[in-house]
């Protein structure tokens, strides 16, 4: 028998007491099996939360579900002040996922174009977005010709595009080298100097620890810990 | 309590003050529209993997069925409707088969459901590209036909082309929404004809009906081009309706 898990409810202390991201009694089910139990959680511009946890801990679903991505079962989720699935909600949050959201049969530039078209933005967009990712150079290439780390470049590109508030970043340092890191780190930085608020999930969690202002684990879909001042007990 | 942290019920009680969120650009229905259409014909264009299977089962069925029956008029006009649409139906298929699939590389879908595009924008992309590949397709079939079972003369092709453009509209109205609606099925290959025949029979009649009248030149096929017309702007009202629905169906 599995022994009962603590349920945290996260909070950061909001500097002007706006939360960015905003969970309460967030459930996800899959079929039978629950992959986030009752979460609560509020998040303020600026900060860059790491999240930890095994695989299938929740992680993932939590961020695709603040993305837009994928439908809560229960509770309520707001971003940027909008309600989960509104046009607002929707085009405030930008998703760095496992998979790129890029078409490998067409060029970097010809999926943002078609991504600023989505979120109603000009095409100049594009090659602004491939400028703050550091990837001027991967506008010509076809998306089914990069490299991991060129892959990784492109689509936070394409995160990047519609100047989201909030960035999630699913695994973000996986399978890059060495330098694809340092400068991932270096831009992450800069995102969240920028006002942007960034959650990452992450196994290694080395990667983030110096980045990342706060952290919090998930087990079973619950929140089971978190940095000190973050989190306190929820009541059942 | 350490300070700034609240417990759930606490949070309950008070909802986050918004962030005061820029003004941010609204997606044009059209523009997406527009776009969806012409990234999925520029795929298709690269890819050509839709495309050469519909021409070449299009191609089968109408020259298999040239060695079953004489090219005589007499007998084109009384199984060349069905013959014909036979021809287009299952080519059509494959088409919309690709639609959404197509989606399913690097999980491009999640792309497009994350984003703020409206929905209904989104499937009509899908269908006008659907629709101009199916008609590509039938514009090559079609002469083949007329020549491989010896069309008779006094067939009205404006007619037959009117009800080509009619019954390809239902199909590719009512398939795009049903290749939707199977992306995430594990047998989505034998889902999409499962739930598009047996919806389709009205449109398939009156496609089949219209064609002959039209392939024998005389008498009127009002009625079925009216039935057909009916049976679009249902289903495609329907589509538009339920996108949100269907897009993020599991």
């Amino acid at each position: 028998m599995q022994s009962p898990l603590p349920h945290l409810a996260l909070r950061c202390p909001l500097p002007s007491g706006a939360a960015l991201v905003a969970c309460r009694g967030l459930t996800r089910f899959f079929g039978a099996t629950a992959a986030l139990r009752q979460l609560d959680l509020e998040l303020p511009p600026g900060y860059l939360l790491a999240l930890f946890g095994a695989n299938g801990a929740g992680k993932s679903t939590l961020l695709r579900i603040v993305a837009g991505a994928l439908r809560p079962s229960a509770g309520e989720v707001t971003v940027a002040g909008a309600p989960w699935g509104s046009a607002a909600a929707r085009g405030a949050a930008g998703l760095l996922a496992h998979e790129s959201w890029l078409h490998p049969s067409l060029t970097v530039a010809e999926n943002l174009a078609y991504y600023a078209t989505l979120y109603g933005l000009a095409a100049g967009a594009a090659a602004e977005a491939l400028a703050r990712a550091r990837g001027e150079r991967l506008a010509r290439l076809r998306v089914g010709e990069l490299s991991q780390g060129m892959r990784q470049k492109a689509a936070l590109a394409r995160c990047l595009l519609h100047t989201p508030r909030v960035l999630l970043l699913d695994e973000p340092f996986a399978s890059l080298d060495r330098a694809t890191v340092a400068e991932l780190q270096a831009t992450l930085q800069e995102l969240r100097g920028a006002g942007l608020l960034l959650i990452a999930s992450t196994h290694t969690e080395d990667l983030i620890a110096g980045l990342a202002d706060g952290w919090a684990r998930l087990e079973r879909g619950r929140l089971v810990a978190a940095s000190p001042g973050l989190a306190a007990e929820a009541e059942a | 309590m350490k300070p700034g942290v609240h417990t759930a019920s606490a949070l309950a009680g008070r909802a986050p003050a918004p962030a005061a969120a820029p003004a941010r650009p609204r997606p044009s229905a059209w523009r997406v529209l527009w776009a969806t259409a012409r990234r999925d014909l520029r795929l298709e264009l690269r890819e050509r993997d839709a495309a050469n299977a519909m021409l070449f089962y299009g191609l089968l069925v109408i020259v298999i069925f040239s060695f079953a029956f004489t090219a005589e008029a007499q007998l084109t006009l009384r199984v060349g409707g069905g013959l014909l649409w036979v021809a287009f139906l299952f080519a059509g298929l494959l088409a919309l088969d690709r639609a959404f699939l197509r989606e399913a590389a690097n999980d491009c879908l999640a792309g497009l459901i994350a984003s703020p595009a409206p929905r209904a924008a989104l499937l009509a992309g899908k269908f006008a590209a659907t629709a101009a590949m199916m008609l590509m397709v039938e514009a090559v079939l079609l002469p083949l036909f007329a020549v491989i079972f010896n069309a008779p003369p006094a067939a009205r092709w404006g007619g037959i082309v009117l009800t080509v453009l009619l019954g390809t509209w239902a199909l590719a109205a009512n398939g795009t929404y049903f290749s939707a609606l199977g992306t995430h099925a594990r047998q989505r290959t034998l889902l999409l004809p499962l739930l598009l025949l047996p919806v389709a029979v009205p449109a398939i009649i009156a496609m089949v009906q219209a064609t002959q009248v039209f392939l024998a030149g005389s008498g009127g096929a009002e009625f079925w081009l009216k039935l057909l017309l009916g049976y679009d702007v249902i289903f495609t009202a329907l589509g538009v309706v339920l996108a949100d629905a269907v897009l993020e169906a599991e």
